[in-house]
């Protein structure tokens, strides 16, 4: 059994007075394994932030399931809601999304006091985090006062601190500058291979490069994929840049 | 319509949410300014007896409306710039200079000052009338309305609010000419400084409060009461926006040191954002607690000596119709002088129809005196810190005969009637009062049947009545104060005020020219009281105060609530992305109810809470002050403070509860 199974995920936004219609999702079907990196790109527009939304249980779907571990999203009471989220899923934002109003340890605590662990477990669960994303050294700080990097690797810290099933990042690298963002997707990658699964949506190739697979959204669907194989980052760079040349030529992809 | 004009108007347009509080602010303002000035103006056309204190009262009245519009107004037109620091800057990059978005204020600030006036002096206009009823009806003033349009009221409205606009729109304008234009455009979304606590602010402010607390506790003298109660104040205000601006900072910071209390989900995202929103808002609860406070103690203090004019009029006239005649200390030694002259007063009101009745009568002598050597001596420094005693000498045969008693006492004997504090002075029956000069007294005994006229309780220095054989010998002995006849009696119903004696009125009954041996006059003076007309007096001054305390207390209230307001509203903005990140991270929507009401909660106690604290401890000090205004019910005093702060605190949920739902509304979204 895949860790995650999309299936026919189809999202019709209709508006207000049920005047127009947009399909952002028409039938998008995937399945992600467990341990793996796998990079969603697509142009903007092409659904992949509804996809994202849709998998992290912000939004519902209109048709379609998508399945965790073999268990439907759309089974969950909007009351389990949160805790779900909580306990099985972990994110990391474009813009960070650290509360200003903490500082950077009580961010990367938040999820744990949400469920209810002490400070001495949520502490030894810190440690070896902060550790290996070089962040032990700010922990005392405030969001404000550290690098755009700093901060996003503290988002990184907070959504894997829960342990969870898989870590859905949204567009990680696009705030940050390229020496930021080279060592945050190394850390991305090395946490993966630690055994977390990661689901990333991108619109940056090098960032997709150093996934395990990328998938191409358009749409409304997945239009194609390529795992890496053997390839190294650069190989799989050429190969994603490849592909969207196509893609933005609107023809076919053969492989 | 010009450019500037149009987006001058889009400007108040699209900004409604925070313009239109503010417009409200203002117009009610004007209102308030003008209904007090053209009351004003009312009472002095009708230039009535007893309308005259008001009339000054209602002065003042305006002149702290006024200051108080500047101040607030200025308060909220500040949000109302912040708010808008992004648009400036947008205009700015669009490629209008300074001087074009400062045209744009000015016609801005115009309209805003244009329609506040309008409206304000429309509305003021309008319930002037019922603002009329309720003023004279509490002034018990028995008249009817007669307030009309006052030209001289709007006009100084106009003036007033003028000023205070053209103030507003300068200092905006300054706040532009000082920002650029990247800034502008930022301004809305930096980075805020983590609160910092200082310590010693905190440390200070707690001293100042237990200071001041300290003072309203342990004052004695009610002189000294007035001047300290204004430090006090003082010490109050500076400790509230201590406390509320670094203390609460600082206790959150000691709640967050302790992990294990810290990091729980019902107390982390509170402990956490209450210390930034201490930071930004302190300034403005402690506003807000200092309000409130300056509301429960004004109207403590109005509504109780309002209650309290039938209490204190009872007590200080013993009848209806007072005279008393200051007079020759011969007019005591000489054989019946005093009678020959009581009774031609009796005889005056009998003939003016006042059918005199339940009559009393007393000689009396007045002393205040210092403790020196163990003696009571003399003393004319009635400001004086030290303790003073009085004394009032009263002849016993005609306490006997307007008491209906037959004591008897012999010289150097005394009864005794405690007017206040008399337990200072002596301890019971075989007590000695030593008095230099005059001689010393044994007390025989005590009498509580006694009634004095002008002798006022509640001054806080012990005074008693000291009832003696004879006063002839002592009057001789006393050269200081002038011995005095009291004659009081009631009036058939209706003629309460139809008596009026004057010096030279009545002189068929009374001879004023009348000299004694020694060629002086008998009769040096007189005062005369009419109980009914003291009465509409002191309804007159105290329901005019009451009236204008309530008029302020509205005022002031009012502000409270848009303070509150203009908060939800911009922490709401403030706070929802935040929540939006919570909620991602996994904080159901029940959680963050939870944690806003949690955070509402605290906030809207706060102000409230230590504005009840400071109203008790206020109380002692108030009282003695009060005491100087010959208020002596302490009592009615506790039952009107704590009403007050049960009506207050009703109002303010009240008010809480409207405004917490916009907030919550907008941090939902």
């Amino acid at each position: 059994m895949s860790m995650l199974e999309v299936r026919h995920l189809q999202k019709t936004y209709t508006s207000r007075f049920g005047g127009s219609r947009v399909e952002a999702l028409r039938d998008v079907n995937f399945t992600v394994e467990a341990g793996e990196f796998v990079a969603i790109m697509g142009e903007s527009g092409s659904g992949k932030t509804t996809l994202l939304n849709i998998l992290a249980a912000l939004d519902k779907p209109t048709g379609g399931v998508v399945l965790l571990n073999g268990r439907a999203l759309s089974s969950l009471r909007d009351s389990e809601l949160s805790s779900f989220r909580r306990d099985n899923l972990g994110f990391v934002f474009q813009e960070f999304n650290l509360l200003d109003t903490f500082t950077i340890e009580d961010n990367i605590y938040l999820p744990l006091v949400l469920a209810g662990k002490k400070y001495g477990e949520m502490r030894a669960r810190l440690d070896p985090i902060s550790k290996r994303l070089r962040i032990a050294h700010i922990l005392k700080k405030y969001p404000y006062e550290v690098s755009g990097g700093e901060k996003q690797r503290a988002a990184v810290a907070r959504a894997i601190i829960t342990e969870p099933q898989i870590l859905l990042a949204d567009e990680p690298t696009g705030a940050l500058d390229s020496h930021a963002t080279e060592e945050l997707l190394s850390m991305l990658a090395d946490i993966n291979e630690t055994g977390q699964t990661i689901l990333m949506v991108t619109h940056s190739i090098k960032a997709a490069s150093r996934a395990g697979r990328v998938l191409f959204i358009r749409d409304g669907e997945v239009f194609h994929q390529i795992y890496r194989g053997g390839c190294t980052s650069e190989e799989l760079y050429a190969k994603i840049s490849d592909t969207l040349t196509v893609i933005a030529g609107g023809g076919e992809v053969s492989e | 319509m010009s450019l500037y004009a149009k987006l001058a108007f889009s400007g108040i347009r699209k900004n409604k949410q925070i313009y239109i509080p503010f417009f409200i602010t203002s117009v009610g303002m004007a209102a308030v300014y003008y209904i007090i000035s053209s009351l004003g103006q009312s009472l002095i056309r009708r230039n009535m007896y007893g309308g005259r204190t008001a009339v000054i009262l209602l002065e003042l009245g305006s002149y702290v409306i006024a200051a108080f519009s500047l101040l607030f107004l200025f308060y909220t037109y500040s949000f109302l710039t912040r708010r808008r620091q992004r648009e400036f800057g947008l205009y700015n990059i669009l490629g209008m200079g300074k001087r074009h978005i400062a045209v744009i204020m000015a016609i801005e600030t115009a309209i805003t000052y244009a329609v506040s006036l309008i409206l304000g002096i429309a509305f003021g206009a309008l319930f002037a009338k019922l603002f009329e009823g309720v003023m004279l009806d509490i002034m018990g003033l028995k008249v009817g309305y007669e307030i009309r349009f006052s030209w001289y009221s709007a006009a100084s409205a106009a003036l007033v609010f003028g000023i205070i606009f053209a103030l507003i729109l300068a200092f905006t304008l300054f706040r532009i000419g000082r920002t650029d234009p990247i800034e502008l455009l930022k301004s809305e979304q930096r980075g805020e400084k983590p609160p910092r606590a200082n310590p010693v602010i905190g440390v200070v402010g707690v001293l100042l409060l237990a200071g001041a607390y300290y003072i309203a506790l342990t004052v004695e003298q009610p002189l000294e009461a007035v001047f300290l109660f204004f430090i006090a104040v003082l010490m109050v205000i500076a400790a509230t926006y201590m406390l509320f601006v670094s203390g609460s900072v600082l206790m959150c910071a000691i709640l967050k040191r302790r992990k294990n209390y810290y990091y729980r989900e019902s107390r982390f995202v509170s402990i956490s954002s209450m210390a930034f929103r201490m930071k930004r808002n302190g300034a403005g609860l402690a506003s807000i607690c200092i309000l409130l406070t300056m509301v429960l103690v004004t109207i403590t203090s109005t509504l109780s000596l309002y209650k309290n004019v039938e209490n204190m009029i009872d007590s200080t006239h013993p009848r209806e119709v007072n005279m008393s005649f200051y007079l020759n200390p011969l007019a005591i030694t000489t054989d019946g002088y005093a009678e020959r002259l009581k009774n031609g007063a009796i005889a005056a009101a009998s003939d003016a129809g006042c059918d005199p009745r339940d009559i009393i009568s007393y000689k009396y002598l007045w002393i205040n005196t210092e403790m020196a050597d163990g003696k009571y001596e003399e003393t004319f420094m009635y400001a004086d810190m030290k303790m003073q005693y009085e004394f009032t000498f009263v002849q016993l045969s005609d306490y006997n005969e307007s008491f209906g008693c037959d004591y008897t006492l012999s010289p150097g004997e005394a009864l005794v009637y405690d007017v206040d504090n008399g337990d200072l002075v002596y301890d019971g029956a075989g007590d000695v009062i030593d008095i230099d000069t005059i001689g010393s007294f044994k007390i025989v005994g005590e009498v509580d049947d006694f009634e004095p006229f002008g002798l006022l309780s509640g001054t806080s220095h012990p005074s008693v009545v000291l009832i003696i054989d004879d006063i002839s010998g002592i009057v001789d002995s006393y050269n200081h104060h002038l011995p005095t006849m009291y004659v009081g009696f009631n009036t058939a119903p209706g003629m309460e005020t139809e008596f009026n004696l004057s010096r030279y009125s009545y002189s068929d009954y009374i001879d004023w020219e009348e000299t004694a041996e020694d060629g002086d006059l008998y009769i040096y003076g007189i005062n005369w009281q009419n109980k009914t007309a003291d009465t509409d007096d002191y309804m007159s001054l105290y329901g005019g105060l009451l009236f204008l305390g309530i008029m302020l207390s509205g005022v002031f209230t009012v502000a409270a609530v848009l303070i509150i307001y203009y908060k939800q509203i911009t922490e709401g903005y403030e706070d929802r992305a935040r929540f939006g990140i919570m909620q991602k991270v996994g904080l159901s929507e029940k959680q963050i109810k939870k944690s806003v009401n949690a955070q509402m909660r605290a906030v809207f106690i706060m102000p409230i809470a230590a504005a009840a604290m400071h109203t008790v401890f206020a109380m002692p000090i108030l009282q003695k002050i009060l005491k100087q205004l010959e208020f002596n019910n302490d009592a009615l005093l506790l039952a009107v403070a704590l009403s007050s702060v049960a009506v207050c605190a009703l109002i303010y949920a009240a008010i809480y509860k409207l405004t917490a739902n916009s907030y919550y509304k907008i941090v939902k979204n």
